[in-house]
């Protein structure tokens, strides 16, 4: 198996034993020690039980990938070394020459076959009786089982060279909430874990430079939605709980009292969206965070803000489909279902962030662009990137102006009904601040006329269509004259083949490419797609020509950019790269399929 | 509030209602202007947030801030308006169908949010727009209607409404009075999600009960708990009683009002200007990017 630069650890177990918090924990003093991180977890679909893991890879130089082997595994449990046939099938075979297993030497009852297969396999096994640590600093139970994993990570910690005071000081962050009691004993434990290493297992180490990033931070897409919108002014949110959109609902409750934002949960996406679209129509900037069933059920309330030209801003954070499909796991499944969303015409703009900072970027812009066109506007992407942890540079904050165009706007009062609906040549027309003295006007989900009293003229009708379908040409225009805003698409390498990808897998794309260019000479481009409503057509078609080979590399079985590059631009594809077993393409498997084009190419 | 006399006319619309003559909706409609102007809430405050229906067409038939929305939906985005935008009057105006059959989850909810909305529901027995098909409050037999009748105000109270009141369209006095309460309840004092369950006749589809006139048949059961000086509008358990009572007594007036909690939207009256009216065009984020180190 091919190794990359970098370092790769993971810790596996049951569900409820504490998997984020450790690897969340590892991120943050990872990060603080200078390195670049990346890091994203697979769960499944319950409570307690199961298995679970979460991978974190770290490297003196940018990630934003997972690979297939493991340096450094932490298994709290025997199921994640050998499997159980049930919810795993283990992962010692991502252990390699050099690897370090961690597992729990009092509760392991391993085999000694299998320890020294990996042994003979130049794996170093270091037993740590985990159970035993954390039990010597009083603590019992159910809770014992769980502290585990602060004995692991201070092993971890030393294996790494990593600082214990740095990792202790994330470690009393993350239980800050918690009683300084709880802080105190996992930091007890942490230390424990890290000297019986520093004891037992001197010199085991894998440790590599740091590249003393700056000013730089890490979050997940999820976060980075909620960080967007509050900058943009969000002051309404609704969500009912969905995976993997679910945290952002969290996030938000977390800081609305103090940014002074409604949030609700209620009953159902039904609900959620229809309270959005009346938080937009009275001024509010309301957003709705969903999934993909969530979001089926709010098609028509989607389709109704079309027509009633209302703002508001949808998360969609896909998972696996059809139906209720794998909650947990990821797929870039619903771009056809984000974009063909609505009965009838329904205007509304899509954007597709690859990365968190684009998720933060978008989610202002996707504001602006529903208040100033008066539409709905998609946010779209996927679990894997709504919960993996990426490192950028902290944005200053101040990046995007707030635009809110002829909506929202001050009007002189007149007894009669404000023309809502006014035809111009952008399609948009001014929107009054609600409850202005004398000034009244009407709002419809009926087609209607300018007046928004409701009308079967065929010939206002047409109008009317006309009209909201300028909205989008207008911004269509927009995007494209502000390339620097919106990036309708983003260009890297200008190599023959492009490999044109949406979402998630610009992080995959760009780690496999910096790695194959480096040994095949500038052979890749990537083109990843960023707007999917308004398609940016002369943006893309110039950030594909020249190159003689066109891969589309998706998450998904159908090829859905694909067949929406055929359909907007009469282009096809030369090759397809799909994956689409719940799982995001590992750096691994990107290279292995990308130099099986090259292969092909070559004939 | 502000300081302004309002007249009847000064919500009225113009267009022409769409309505079939004698209509149940011109007595509903003139009893909104009529409560409107005796409250002294003036168009601009007032939004009116209708479903789909023959009745929901009312907003373009009136002047006010009118939201026609979808079938089912009004209770929704009624919350949403007021829950950003407290100051003003929110007003739902919305059939059977919607309320009761595909938006019955908003209906139930509403009274568990408490957002200070005032539900005016039509209810006259039957999909007008559809051509006449029962809907969820249809008693069995009717026009082909094989399920059990539901009974909204029930429904209403098992959810912890806290202002449940019905009248109906035959007397016109009594029903601008009932939604006058129910505005007062939700509006000016504050207190939470208004309900008044509106019998109306259906002049085309429904225009007998019984084998009896519309008009006639409620005018010999119906009766006003508001009336009887022993009745306890605080009292739970009559007016769960009175919900209940079916056949010869139909029972109308406020049925049950109790003033114990305010409603969802002063919970986070410390926002200061309505949530809409805030500023925002330079949040500062730094506390949250500060958690990204």
């Amino acid at each position: 198996m091919e190794r990359f630069h970098g370092l790769s650890w993971m810790v596996g177990g049951e569900a409820g034993w504490g998997i984020n918090v450790a690897a969340e924990i590892l991120s943050k003093a990872l990060l603080r020690h200078g390195y670049y991180v990346f890091s994203n977890v697979e769960y499944e679909s319950l409570i307690r039980g199961g298995h679970s893991y979460y991978r974190v890879r770290f490297s003196n130089r940018p990630v934003r990938s997972h690979v297939d082997y493991v340096d450094v595994l932490l298994a709290l449990d025997d199921k994640t070394i050998v499997g159980d046939g049930v919810h795993t099938r283990g992962h010692r075979d991502e252990l390699l020459r050099g690897s370090v297993l961690i597992y729990d030497s009092g509760m392991s009852r391993l085999d000694a076959e299998v320890l020294e297969e990996l042994k003979a396999r130049g794996v170093a096994v270091a037993g740590l009786p985990m159970a035993e640590i954390v039990r010597s600093v009083g603590v019992g139970g159910e809770r014992a089982m769980v502290m585990r994993n602060m004995a692991g990570l201070g092993a971890s910690a030393y294996v790494f060279g990593l600082d214990p005071e740095v990792v202790e000081g994330a470690i009393g962050e993350r239980f800050e909430g918690r009683g300084r009691e709880v802080a105190e004993a996992n930091v007890r434990v942490f230390r424990l874990g890290y000297e019986y290493f520093e004891e037992n297992y001197g010199g085991l180490r894998r440790r590599i430079e740091p590249a003393g990033v700056e000013r730089a931070g890490i979050a997940n897409g999820n976060y980075m939605a909620v960080v967007g919108s509050v900058r943009a002014g969000v002051k309404f949110w609704a969500q009912y709980p969905m995976t993997p959109a679910t945290p952002m609902l969290s996030y938000i409750k977390e800081v609305s009292e103090r940014y002074g934002i409604v949030v609700v949960q209620p009953e159902s996406e039904v609900a959620a969206i229809n309270m959005a679209i009346g938080a937009g129509y009275a001024g509010a900037r309301a957003a709705v965070g969903t999934s993909g069933g969530g979001f089926a059920l709010m098609t028509e309330a989607i389709s109704f803000a079309s027509m009633a030209e209302i703002p508001v801003v949808i998360f969609h954070v896909s998972r696996v489909g059809p139906s209720t499909g794998m909650p947990t796991r990821t797929e870039q499944g619903d771009l056809f279902q984000v974009l063909y969303a609505g009965q009838g015409r329904s205007v509304k703009a899509v954007i597709l962030p690859g990365d968190p900072l684009e998720v933060y970027l978008d989610a202002q812009i996707a504001f602006n662009v529903a208040e100033k066109y008066q539409v709905p506007v998609i946010v779209h992407y996927d679990k894997h990137l709504a919960e993996s942890y990426y490192t950028f540079e902290v944005p200053r904050g101040d990046e995007v102006s707030v635009d809110r165009g002829v909506s929202a706007v001050r009007v002189e009062g007149s007894n009669g009904l404000f023309k809502r609906y006014e035809i111009t040549e952008s399609g948009v027309s001014p929107r009054p601040v609600l409850g202005l003295p004398g000034v009244v006007y009407l709002t419809s989900s009926l087609e209607h006329n300018e007046y928004g009293l409701f009308t079967e003229d065929g010939e206002v009708r047409k109008a009317m269509e006309d009209k909201r379908a300028r909205k989008l040409e207008s911004l269509a225009r927009e995007i494209e004259e502000h390339p620097q805003i919106y990036r309708p698409v983003n260009t890297y390498w200008d190599g023959d083949i492009a490999v044109i990808c949406w979402g998630s897998t610009k992080g995959v794309l760009l780690d496999a490419i910096e790695h194959l260019n480096g040994r095949l000479g500038g052979l890749f481009r990537l083109v990843q797609v960023r707007w999917a409503e308004p398609f940016p057509k002369s943006s893309f078609a110039e950030a594909v020509e020249g190159a003689n080979y066109r891969v589309f590399f998706e998450n998904n079985s159908t090829g859905q950019l694909e067949m929406l590059v055929r359909q907007q631009l009469c282009m096809a594809a030369d090759r397809s790269i799909r994956k689409y077993d719940g799982r995001p393409f590992s750096l691994n498997e990107a290279v292995d399929r990308l130099m099986e084009v090259v292969r092909v190419w070559r004939r | 509030m502000e300081e302004v006399t309002v007249r009847p006319e000064d919500y009225s619309g113009s267009v022409r209602p769409t309505w079939c003559p004698g209509c149940g909706n011109y007595a509903i409609m003139a009893a909104l202007k009529a409560a409107l102007a005796e409250l002294g809430i003036p168009p601009h405050r007032t939004v009116l947030v209708s479903g789909i229906g023959c009745g929901s067409r009312m907003p373009y038939f009136m002047r006010a801030n009118g939201l026609h929305t979808l079938h089912g939906r009004p209770i929704a985005v009624a919350m949403g308006v007021k829950l950003v935008r407290p100051d003003l009057n929110v007003i739902v105006v919305a059939g059977d169908g919607d309320t009761y059959g595909i938006g019955v989850s908003h209906f139930i909810h509403a009274f568990r949010l408490n957002v200070g909305i005032t539900i005016l529901v039509q209810n006259n027995g039957v999909f007008g727009l559809t051509r006449g098909q029962p809907s969820p409050t249809a008693p069995r037999g009717f026009r082909g209607a094989i399920y059990r009748q539901m009974n909204p105000l029930l429904q209403a109270l098992a959810s912890g409404a806290k202002f449940v009141a019905r009248a109906w369209t035959g007397d016109p006095r009594r029903l601008r009075e009932v939604v006058k309460e129910a505005i007062r309840h939700a509006y000016i004092r504050r207190m939470g999600t208004a309900y008044v369950d509106i019998v109306q006749l259906c002049v085309t589809y429904y225009p007998r009960r019984d084998d009896e006139p519309f008009t006639e048949y409620y005018r010999r059961r119906v009766y006003y708990v508001d009336d009887d000086p022993s009745y306890d509008q605080t009292d739970f358990k009559a007016a769960v009683e009175a919900a209940a009572a079916e056949g010869e007594k139909i029972p109308m007036g406020v049925i049950y009002h109790v003033d114990d909690e305010a409603g969802f939207e002063e919970s986070y009256g410390g926002f200061g200007r309505p949530p809409a009216l805030q500023d925002i065009t330079s949040v500062d984020i730094g506390y949250m990017l500060e958690r990204l180190r």
